[in-house]
């Protein structure tokens, strides 16, 4: 009898304790998962209002002044690479994983140039403009700013103001073009921000004019724009009659033809269209005069949970499988999709 | 523990039986306190799912009112000078890739934010993926996504009103929505779109 109670006492003991043992693995297993299941939607969350806070800014120009209004009436706001700093790509070239866009800063001043510049490295002489005395039109202009030169026909350049006097600026590097009022050229401070995947790190990083690369985001696997366009060609900038560009012949007949939409009104640039021409500016500023057609910008993301050890097999769940064969012991990749129509890109 | 203070004064003769009922005492005792903390864990996943889906609707609707935006709704000046009105009257954003058989900036019927209209409302997967255009929701659809479009009433030339709603379908199922009513949850965007003639 004292045998037999032993055992009974001993089965119900280890079931209890099997019992006990599954039920504390289930819950180390999720307290595991919920914190990385959380982190990810967080990292979703901050990405998502990250990319669409700097996207929707856009091609912002000056608030105020002769110069007030969208920066993309003037001059290409949207590149398909890096561009305007240190570790900048060939002017023509594109990719879907990287994007840098201009604007001009909040307060951003808009100067007129007084003078027609004589030589590509002199000093851009500025007339009088808004915020500024008369005398001191350079007066929100200052040494190291990165600011933009533009004139009515889209030629642009941009560049570091290696000094600031009164009346005039005198750029770091000889420009591609000689500049005058009577193409309606001017300055104006410039913001250019470069987002792009860094596959060795797989961090969504965030360039500025220094070149130098902040991490925006971690754990992503992928990062893709796609350019959504007017299928017609665009209409802005728009030079003075019998003044030929790249986008126009001397009469105002468009060069670019129309393209056909495929994506509702709008139409998808491909890699191929964002670089085969007709090209625009000159030197490091050239530029495919399509990207004059973006709207809105159409961004893939998707992000994975940091660890191996949360990744499963399905090559569908996960961009970078782990070695987890158990599906309910896995975090998920999240991969979202997300359109941007920044307002200062509706120039018609 | 009576028994066994017993076992060690008297003997085990005086104690049979005990430990089995006192054994299932505690297993049940176990059970209980186990059961009470089952829920705790149930409690905490729901919070994760109802978090994700609320950041993905907010994020469905906020992308779908960019894309109304997206549509054109501006002046173009003609080779005359005169500005033209130009409005996208034919997108269809209800279905991938967009199409041009739709109501694009249009005005909407005045229901489309809580009732399946074709042309303004889209179901989705888990991972917020198209599956289909209303009105009837395929049975795999996890999200709903609706919006309005509305001429502003002081500027209906030049002004328009866009709405972007978007839930789960739980709560779409849970009750059947009555007039504008907004349940917790749902997600809400508004925005206006104006065009100027200079």
């Amino acid at each position: 009898m004292t045998l037999a109670e032993l055992l009974v006492a001993t089965g119900i003991t280890v079931t209890c304790a099997g019992l006990v043992a599954g039920a504390l693995q289930v819950a180390g297993e999720a307290s595991r998962l919920q914190p990385e299941r959380a982190e990810l939607q967080q990292r979703v969350r901050s990405g998502v209002a990250a990319l669409r806070d700097r996207l929707l800014d856009v091609g912002a120009g000056p608030e105020a002044g002769a110069g007030a209004g969208s920066l993309a009436r003037r001059v290409p706001v949207v590149f398909p690479h890096r561009r305007g700093m240190p570790g900048s790509e060939p002017p023509l070239s594109a990719s879907t994983d990287r994007v840098t866009f201009y604007r001009v800063p909040p307060g951003g001043t808009y100067v007129p140039l007084a003078e027609p510049l004589t030589s590509t490295s002199g000093a851009l002489v500025l007339a009088h403009g808004p915020g500024c005395p008369p005398t001191a039109p350079a007066c929100r202009l200052a040494a190291g700013q990165v600011l933009l030169v533009f004139d009515a026909s889209g030629t642009h350049d941009v560049f570091v103001a290696a000094s600031v006097s009164t009346t005039a600026v005198q750029p770091d590097r000889p420009l591609s073009a000689l500049y005058g009022p009577a193409l309606a050229a001017a300055v104006v401070a410039l913001d250019v921000t470069a987002i792009g995947l860094d596959p060795a790190t797989s961090q969504l990083r965030l360039w500025g004019p220094g070149g130098v690369g902040q991490p925006l985001l971690d754990e992503v696997v992928e990062f893709g724009v796609e350019y959504l366009a007017d299928p017609a060609p665009p209409a802005r900038p728009r030079p003075p009659l019998g003044t030929a560009t790249c986008l126009v012949e001397a009469d105002g007949t468009p060069r670019l033809p129309i393209l056909s939409a495929d994506w509702g009104s709008l139409c998808r640039l491909s890699e191929e269209q964002l670089r085969d021409g007709p090209a625009c500016g000159a030197g490091a500023h050239r530029f495919d005069a399509d990207v004059l057609r973006v709207r809105a910008l159409r961004v893939t993301l998707r992000l994975q949970a940091g660890s191996a050890s949360l990744r499963g097999l399905s090559p569908i769940l996960f961009a970078r499988p782990g070695r987890v064969r158990d599906l309910w012991r896995t975090v998920p990749d999240e991969v979202l999709t997300m359109q941007v129509s920044p307002p200062n890109l509706a120039v018609w | 523990m009576r028994c066994a203070q017993r076992f060690i004064r008297r003997g085990p003769s005086r104690c049979r039986g005990a430990a089995l009922v006192e054994a299932l005492g505690a297993l049940a005792l176990l059970a209980v306190v186990a059961s009470s903390l089952a829920p705790l864990f149930a409690l905490a996943g729901t919070a994760a799912i109802l978090a994700r889906d609320q950041s993905l609707t907010t994020m469905l609707a906020a992308s779908r009112l960019q894309e109304l935006h997206a549509l054109t709704w501006a002046y173009r000046v003609s080779e005359e000078g005169a500005a033209i009105a130009v409005s996208d009257t034919s997108t269809d954003l209800s279905v991938v890739p967009p199409t041009s058989a739709g109501h694009g900036l249009r005005g909407s019927p005045p229901d489309t934010l809580w009732r399946n209209v074709s042309g303004y409302v889209e179901f989705l997967d888990g991972r917020g993926r198209h599956l289909g255009a209303g009105p009837d929701p395929p049975p795999a659809a996890r999200y709903v996504r609706r919006w309005a479009v509305t001429p502003l009433p002081g500027d209906p030339g030049e002004t328009l009103v866009l709405t972007v709603m978007a839930a789960t379908m739980v709560a779409e199922r849970r009750g059947a929505r009555s007039g504008a009513e907004r349940r917790p949850g749902d997600c809400w965007l508004v925005s206006a779109v104006t065009r100027t003639r200079s």
